[in-house]
């Protein structure tokens, strides 16, 4: 009798137990998916910000590069043209200039060096360059990623080695 | 008892578990975004090296045969100031011994990160030939 009345007991208690338990678990469980939706966001804002980085200073590396093997340039109506020699020898211009969208894209020949990203909401909000000298360009890009308002810019200058070579 | 003390082992353990990962998923991004500031601060001093490397190239051969150090010839003030960090840019011209056409341009960058002042050096030979 007793051991039964002990075991309606504890099925009492487990059950006065869980009452208290359940919300404290919903509290729990609700708390630990925010707190891991804020990180998810917070991670997914962080990679954003990644790519703004990994973008522009592509952008720049290949006119860097570009400038190295160049013979000339010139800038007219915001766009900056490269003269180099492709691997025939045959003189091609190379132009670079920042896209009319809503979210300006740097431009290589048209075709799209900077956007496209499935982690940001990214734009191109400063393209600048200029001659600081006979033979060498200053050049500056400066991209946003409109989701967490991070901005990040790099600037250089290039001194054309084979200038004085012409074409 | 011994059932209810397993019980509260049982949750101590099942709360642990929790807070260790939230703590881990907390470490684990500030980690990354250290790592991501790190790196935006080296890219960018790297970049600001070529480019004074770049403008002291392009100065007059007899400039550069004379000069023993250059200021930073960007423009404006020194430390230069981009995302959001104070980079100071030295540079350093020295002869080189293989060639007396050739000049040594080393450029250092400083910039403070996490309470310390970290540095890159950069090197580039330049002809100072007519």
């Amino acid at each position: 009798m007793s051991s039964r009345r002990g075991k309606w007991s504890e099925a009492g208690q487990s059950l006065a137990e869980l009452a208290v338990a359940l919300p404290l678990i919903a509290l729990l469980l609700g708390s630990l998916a925010a707190a891991l939706g804020w990180g998810l966001r917070s991670y997914a804002s962080m990679l954003g910000d990644w790519e703004i980085q990994n973008q522009v200073r592509f952008s720049m590396e290949r006119i860097s590069s570009d400038l190295m093997y160049a013979y000339r340039f010139e800038s007219a109506g915001g766009r900056l043209r490269i003269l180099v020699h492709d691997a025939g020898g045959t003189p091609q211009w190379i132009e670079y200039v920042l896209s009319n969208d809503e979210r300006p894209r740097l431009m290589r020949n048209s075709q799209p060096m900077t956007g496209g990203s499935r982690l940001a909401d990214l734009a191109v909000s400063e393209f600048e360059f200029r001659p600081a000298g006979t033979r060498t360009l200053f050049f500056r890009i400066k991209g946003e990623n409109l989701q967490t308002g991070r901005v990040f810019e790099l600037e250089s200058a290039v001194t054309l080695a084979n200038a004085e070579m012409g074409i | 008892m011994e059932r209810e003390k397993g019980f509260a082992l049982l949750e101590a353990l099942f709360l642990g578990a929790i807070l260790a990962v939230a703590s881990l998923i907390c470490l684990s991004f500030a980690v990354l975004n250290e790592q991501r500031l790190q790196s935006e601060a080296e890219v960018t001093a790297a970049f600001l090296a070529q480019e004074q490397m770049a403008l002291a190239e392009a100065k007059p051969a007899a400039y550069l045969r004379s000069a023993s150090s250059l200021p930073w010839l960007g423009g404006g003030d020194n430390p230069v100031v981009r995302n959001r960090v104070a980079f100071e840019v030295e540079t350093q011209v020295a002869g080189y011994e293989g060639s007396a056409f050739l000049r040594d341009i080393q450029v250092t960058v400083r910039w403070p990160a996490r309470g310390r002042v970290r540095e890159n050096r950069f090197h580039r030979l330049v002809s100072v030939r007519e």
